[in-house]
C-alpha cells in the first residue's frame, strides 16, 4: 500500500535516526529521495545503502538555517531528479537545558535550525508544489511540544513546527498541497541510547505501551502522510508515541 | 512490502462509509467478518455519525462502542467519528456523541495500551454522498467546508481506517486524525 512510484521527495537531516528511516522508507516505496544532511558524508552513506537496496537517492549537503544553502538544495534537486513533490521537514537539534541555564546561543541556535529551517525547506517547496497542483509537506514536531523538563527552547521550536504546519495547511490546501505533521514521543535512536539507565527507566515508566518506538514506525507514518492515500487529511499533528501523548506522569 | 491479513468486523452496518471501509479493507489482506463473528483480529466501530440519521442513537453510541470493543482481546480498534464533535451548530448532540466517543476511545486506549491493542479515531467531515452535506449546503454560511480541492470522501475515510489498522502502526494510540480536507483547523479543541 501507499506506493510513490516516479514522486522526488526531499528529507532533510537524513543521514541519521529517523530522517534515514524515513529516506529509505520513501525509496522502498518507489520514490526518488534527495538525502539531505549537514554533514555530506553522513548522506552520501544513507543514500550509498539506499541504492545497495535498489532504491534511487542522491546525497545533497544543507545548513536548513541557511537561506542559500536551501535555495540550492532545491536547485540542485530539480536539476537532478526534477521538481520536489514530497518535502519531509526532519532535520532538528536538542539542546537539555532549564530556563536558568539555556544561553541565548543556545535558544536562538534551537529556533534557527527547527523553525526557521521549516520556514526556509517549505518556503521553496511550496513555490515549487502551488504551480503544479499537488505537493505533500511533513513536518517532524515532537510529542515534547506538550511541554517537558528541561526543553523550553526545543519543545518551543516544535510547537512553532506545530503552528506553521496548520497555517502552511491552511494557506496551500486549494492548490492540493497537504502540510501535516509527526510528533514522535520515546524513539529508539542513538541519541536516547545515550541517556543515563535511571533516566530510560523514568521514560520507560511514562510509557502506556511499556515500548520503545522505532525510527521505522515514524517512517511508516511519514510514508502515509506522503501518499495519494492522505489527500483529504492536512493541517493535522500525529502522535507516533506509544500513546504518551493522552497522559505521562512528567518525569525528570 | 506485504499487506496486513487479519480478521476484522466493521459493524453496525448502514453507514455511508461502511461499504468503502469492507472494500478497502479487503483489498488489503484482511477478511471482513460478520458482527456476530467470534475472536476478530480487529475492530472498526463505525456508528454513523456521519449519517443524518446517525445509524447508532447518540445517546447509545458510547455504550456501543464499549461493549463491541472489549468482547475480547483485538490487537486494534479503530473508531469513526465525526469531525463535528468540534461543534456543530444545529446538531448539538451529535457533536456530543462524537465528543464522547473521543473520551471514551482515549480511555480505552490507555487501559489497552500495556496489552499491546491500539484503540484510534477517525474524525472525518460528512463525505461526498452524505445526507448530512445536503443540510449544511442550505446553511452554507454557518458551516465550515473543506479547504482541499476535492470533497472528502468514503474511500478517504477508509484510507485512514486502514492505515491505523496496520501491522505498523503499533506505536500510534490514543489518536484522533482528522479526515475533513482541513475543516478541523480553526478550532482550538483540534490539537
Amino acid at each position: 500500500m501507499h506506493h510513490l512510484d516516479g514522486k522526488v521527495c526531499v528529507v532533510t537531516g537524513a543521514g541519521s535516526g529517523i530522517g534515514l528511516a524515513i529516506a529509505g522508507e520513501l525509496a522502498n516505496s518507489g520514490a526518488s529521495v534527495v538525502v539531505s544532511d549537514l554533514v555530506l558524508e553522513r548522506a552520501e552513506q544513507a543514500a550509498k545503502s539506499i541504492a545497495a537496496r535498489g532504491g534511487t537517492a542522491v546525497a545533497l549537503p544543507v545548513d536548513v538555517a541557511s537561506r542559500s544553502a536551501v535555495d540550492d538544495l532545491f536547485a540542485e534537486t530539480e536539476s537532478a531528479l526534477g521538481p520536489v513533490d514530497v518535502l519531509v521537514n526532519n532535520a532538528g537539534i536538542s539542546i537539555d537545558r532549564g530556563v536558568r541555564r539555556i544561553t541565548d546561543e543556545e535558544w536562538q541556535r534551537t529556533l534557527d535550525i527547527n523553525l526557521t529551517g521549516v520556514f526556509l525547506c517549505a518556503q521553496a517547496a511550496a513555490r515549487s508544489m502551488v504551480p503544479r497542483r499537488q505537493g505533500r509537506i511533513i513536518n517532524i514536531a515532537s510529542r515534547a511540544w506538550l511541554g517537558w523538563f528541561g526543553q523550553l527552547a526545543y519543545a518551543s521550536s516544535k510547537g512553532g513546527v506545530v503552528s506553521a504546519t496548520r497555517s502552511l495547511a491552511i494557506e496551500l490546501a486549494r492548490y492540493g498541497v497537504t502540510v501535516n505533521c509527526l510528533a514522535p514521543g520515546l524513539i529508539d535512536t542513538p541519541l536516547l541510547r545515550a541517556e543515563p539507565p535511571e533516566v530510560m527507566q523514568r521514560l520507560m515508566a511514562a510509557q502506556p505501551t511499556g515500548t520503545l518506538g522505532s525510527p521505522d514506525d515514524v517512517a511508516w507514518a511519514a510514508r502515509f502522510f506522503a501518499s495519494p492515500a492522505s489527500a483529504a487529511v492536512t493541517g493535522q499533528v500525529l502522535y507516533v508515541c506509544g500513546g504518551k501523548s493522552l497522559y505521562a506522569r512528567p518525569a525528570r | 512490502m506485504a499487506d496486513a491479513v487479519g480478521r476484522v468486523v466493521v459493524t453496525p452496518e448502514g453507514s455511508v462509509t461502511g461499504a468503502a471501509i469492507r472494500a478497502r479493507l479487503r483489498a488489503q489482506g484482511w477478511a471482513v467478518e460478520a458482527a456476530a463473528s467470534r475472536d476478530p483480529d480487529a475492530l472498526v466501530f463505525d456508528p454513523g455519525l456521519l449519517d443524518d440519521p446517525p445509524v447508532v442513537p447518540p445517546n447509545r453510541v458510547v455504550d456501543e462502542f464499549l461493549a463491541e470493543s472489549q468482547r475480547h482481546h483485538m490487537s486494534r480498534i479503530v473508531v469513526v467519528s465525526t469531525r463535528d464533535q468540534l461543534g456543530w451548530s444545529t446538531r448539538p448532540e451529535l457533536a456530543a456523541a462524537g465528543g464522547a466517543l473521543v473520551s471514551a476511545a482515549r480511555s480505552l486506549a490507555l487501559r489497552l495500551a500495556p496489552k499491546g491493542t491500539t484503540v484510534n479515531v477517525v474524525a472525518a467531515f460528512p463525505p461526498r454522498s452524505s445526507a448530512l452535506r445536503d443540510e449544511r449546503t442550505s446553511d452554507a454560511s454557518a458551516e465550515p467546508s473543506e479547504l482541499t480541492p476535492e470533497p472528502v470522501t468514503a474511500e478517504d475515510v477508509a484510507n485512514v481506517v486502514a492505515f491505523f489498522l496496520h501491522p505498523r502502526s503499533h506505536y500510534i494510540t490514543g489518536q484522533v486524525l482528522y479526515c475533513c480536507g482541513g475543516t478541523s483547523l480553526l478550532s482550538s479543541l483540534s490539537v
